[in-house]
């Protein structure tokens, strides 16, 4: 299996706490997740920016995921208040767009979608009108590039997982032994829309570990099931709970990416074991796994949890890789506590506060002009020198 | 900007004008790209994105570097190491006549740097001659990048349109989306029979249409036989059956047989049997390359 992502987005925990020390003495870590799912993905409410414009405009679930990526690296280095992510966050939809080759979003297109969805989507968050404009997001994308120093191609771990999902049927063939609880007790998976969540309250459709008997209800949007899922359903999936923490799941015209699953089949449930570790992946755009750890890892942290809410047993299957397990348990620990975190989170509820709390920029936009920081006019005052990093590759077994 | 000193204009590329630019401090010459941003609806162009996030993970020596990207108020100017011309350029002072050891070093090094790029999983789809610099030394280097993508995400298509109809491979001309490294590989061998051929072009057509005649004669007609799913590609119509009757001996008389028998392994019309950039490298043509040239040190 041949992997690749660049390491000098590869961060660790300590640099992550060092860079955020300004905005945590502001607000408190689970605040700061909470305004990141708010601005990157979604959950109960089934609108957060990124995922809400990437349904309106129609995009791959890839463009999304890029962007959310591109979210998350400008904010591991700049406080919240550097730029507003309100405007960050189409602008990193625009950018990933293009790199994603998705088609270019027209500019102005991108500004109208912005005005409907905090109009009729996040009334609830914002009580005024979008204030930004396209010379705003071209200014925005040129810092945006800048502070991603031009690290545009982002590794996901959709790939990797169609890859271990591959290698799981192979190796059962090869065995031909079959797995115990592959029924996959009562978990959405195979039938993909996990319609309702099981416990019908907000945020309770979030999976755990622990409950496997619950649904794993919230996916991750737009194209977010892989490529091998029957498609059909996403839409049925939706809101059946109004407010709860139902799907936002509505695109089966969307795609995920292209190939590799369909000659999967259905051998061993393993169909329904990938369209679990999928949305598993996809929640872990949530999470700061994507900023931590290469695409690969986090593609098996979620076949882990996946197995462990399907109940699986891949023991010996995972005891053959060649990877630190550490790593793989870290990252599941950390998603747990993601869905820890969604039951107890109202999003609507909570959300304004957290917003007027949230570091701002010095100047908001009002005169048409980029919130501007000292750091920002000193860095395009000078013609500063981009430095390259070396790519660094890795091989995987 | 200040840091640099502008000479002369070099050339029009795809999204922008190139200037040779002297670098004040250490007078190191180089190439200014600077990228226009007219149409403020698309921002920073798709072409420069692509080519800036592909050219910084591909370091080789026969892929033009990107030393810099500067961004001024703006403007997005990128900085390439400078090389003196580009092959096109070349070709037009030859008068006819190439070294057939030329050929040869010219031909492993665009195989080398091609060999790198797919094995990074990126597609250049764009190759041709006025996209390979050549420098005093003789080392030649891929660039123009604004087309290229990486690979590594499937996509279900990639936009049409995309290389110079001169280098096109048949399946691309029949409309064939899904395309993979052999789009490459095929542009190579039409540069190789170019380079051959001191500067003439194997396939020049004016025209979809003529472009496959021109190829078909050379190679055959392909059909389902030598060709399965030919037919069903989506811009497939059937050409009259032309059997090849001038040879490649012929058609580039100054390459001698091994590097004939290379040519045919590249120009192969059916995409799945044409050969790879890494195999084209230990062909026998290259047995006797000068081996300074082959244990180049590349990174």
């Amino acid at each position: 299996m041949f992997v690749i992502y660049s390491q000098q987005w590869l961060l660790d925990k300590q640099d992550l706490v060092r860079e955020r020390q300004h905005d945590l003495g502001i607000l408190t870590e689970e605040e700061y997740q909470k305004i990141f799912i708010f601005f990157a993905n979604c959950k109960a409410s089934n609108c957060i920016l990124i995922q809400v414009l990437g349904e309106q405009l129609k995009l791959r679930q890839q463009v999304i995921a890029t962007a959310t990526v591109y979210l998350k690296r400008f904010y591991a280095r700049n406080s919240l208040g550097c730029i507003d992510p309100l405007l960050l966050a189409p602008t990193c939809v625009f950018l990933a767009s293009k790199v994603e080759e998705f088609g270019v979003i027209s500019n102005s297109r991108l500004i109208t979608t912005c005005q409907t969805v905090v109009k009729n989507k996040l009334n609830y968050a914002y009580s005024q009108e979008f204030p930004y404009r396209t010379n705003h997001v071209l200014e925005c994308e040129f810092y945006l590039l800048e502070n991603l120093d031009c690290c545009l191609i982002v590794y996901q771990p959709y790939r990797p997982l169609l890859q271990l999902l591959h290698d799981v049927v192979y190796a059962h063939s090869a065995s031909n032994t079959s797995s115990p609880g592959s029924g996959g007790a009562g978990a959405g998976g195979g039938s993909g829309s996990g319609a309702t969540p099981s416990g019908g309250s907000s945020g309770g459709g979030h999976p755990s570990p622990h409950h496997h008997h619950q649904h794993h209800a919230h996916s991750g949007g737009p194209g977010a099931t892989p490529p091998s899922h029957p498609s059909g359903h996403p839409h049925s999936s939706h809101p059946s709970a109004p407010n709860s923490g139902a799907v936002s799941g509505s695109g089966g015209s969307h795609q995920g990416h292209g190939g590799g699953g369909s000659s999967l089949g259905n051998p061993h449930g393993e169909e329904q074991l990938l369209a679990l570790a999928w949305r598993v992946a996809n929640d872990s755009l949530r999470t700061d796994l994507c900023l931590m750890y290469p695409p690969y890892q986090i593609a098996l942290g979620c076949l882990q949890i996946a197995c462990v809410i399907l109940q699986r047993d891949l023991k010996a299957w995972f005891a053959e890789l060649n990877v630190d397990m550490d790593k793989i348990q870290e990252i599941c620990r950390c998603l747990v506590s993601l869905f820890e975190l969604w039951k107890s989170y109202d999003e609507k509820k909570d959300i304004m506060n957290l917003l007027k709390k949230m570091p701002k920029p010095k100047s908001q936009p009002t005169s048409h002009l980029i919130p501007v920081t000292p750091s920002y006019a000193s860095l395009i005052g000078q013609f500063r020198l981009i430095a390259w990093y070396g790519p660094a590759f890795f091989i995987l077994q | 900007m200040q840091k640099y000193e502008k000479l002369e204009k070099i050339g029009e590329g795809t999204y922008g004008t190139v200037f040779k630019a002297k670098n004040r401090e250490t007078h190191e010459i180089v190439a200014l790209k600077r990228v226009r941003l007219d149409d403020d609806d698309e921002g920073v162009p798709s072409s420069a994105l692509r080519e800036i996030c592909l050219l910084k993970e591909l370091k080789h020596k026969n892929i033009v570097r990107l030393y810099n990207v500067l961004h001024s108020d703006k403007k997005l100017t990128l900085v390439f190491e400078h090389c003196d011309q580009d092959l096109k350029k070349y070709f037009d002072s030859l008068n006819g006549e190439i070294d057939p050891d030329i050929v040869k070093s010219f031909m492993y090094q665009l195989l080398r740097g091609l060999a790198f790029c797919h094995s990074h999983n990126v597609l250049h789809r764009d190759l041709k001659p006025q996209n390979l610099l050549i420098n005093k030394n003789g080392e030649l280097k891929l660039a123009d990048f604004g087309l290229a993508r990486a690979f590594g995400i499937p996509v279900k298509c990639y936009s049409a349109e995309v290389v110079t109809l001169w280098y096109r491979p048949p399946d691309v001309l029949f409309g064939a989306k899904l395309y993979t490294t052999s789009i490459d590989m095929w542009s190579a061998g039409c540069i190789f029979a170019e380079l051959a051929n001191a500067g003439r072009p194997l396939f020049p057509g004016s025209d979809v249409d003529d472009q496959l005649k021109r190829i078909f004669k050379l190679l055959g007609t392909p059909d389902e036989v030598s060709w399965p799913g030919v037919t069903q590609l989506p811009d497939y119509k059937p050409f009259p059956a032309y059997h090849p009757n001038i040879g490649f001996s012929l058609l580039v008389p100054k390459l001698n047989t091994k590097g004939r028998d290379l040519l045919q392994k590249i120009l192969v019309c059916n995409p799945a049997l044409r050969m790879s950039a890494e195999d084209a490298m230990s062909h026998f043509y290259f047995a006797d390359l000068s081996p300074t040239i082959k244990n180049d040190r590349c990174l």
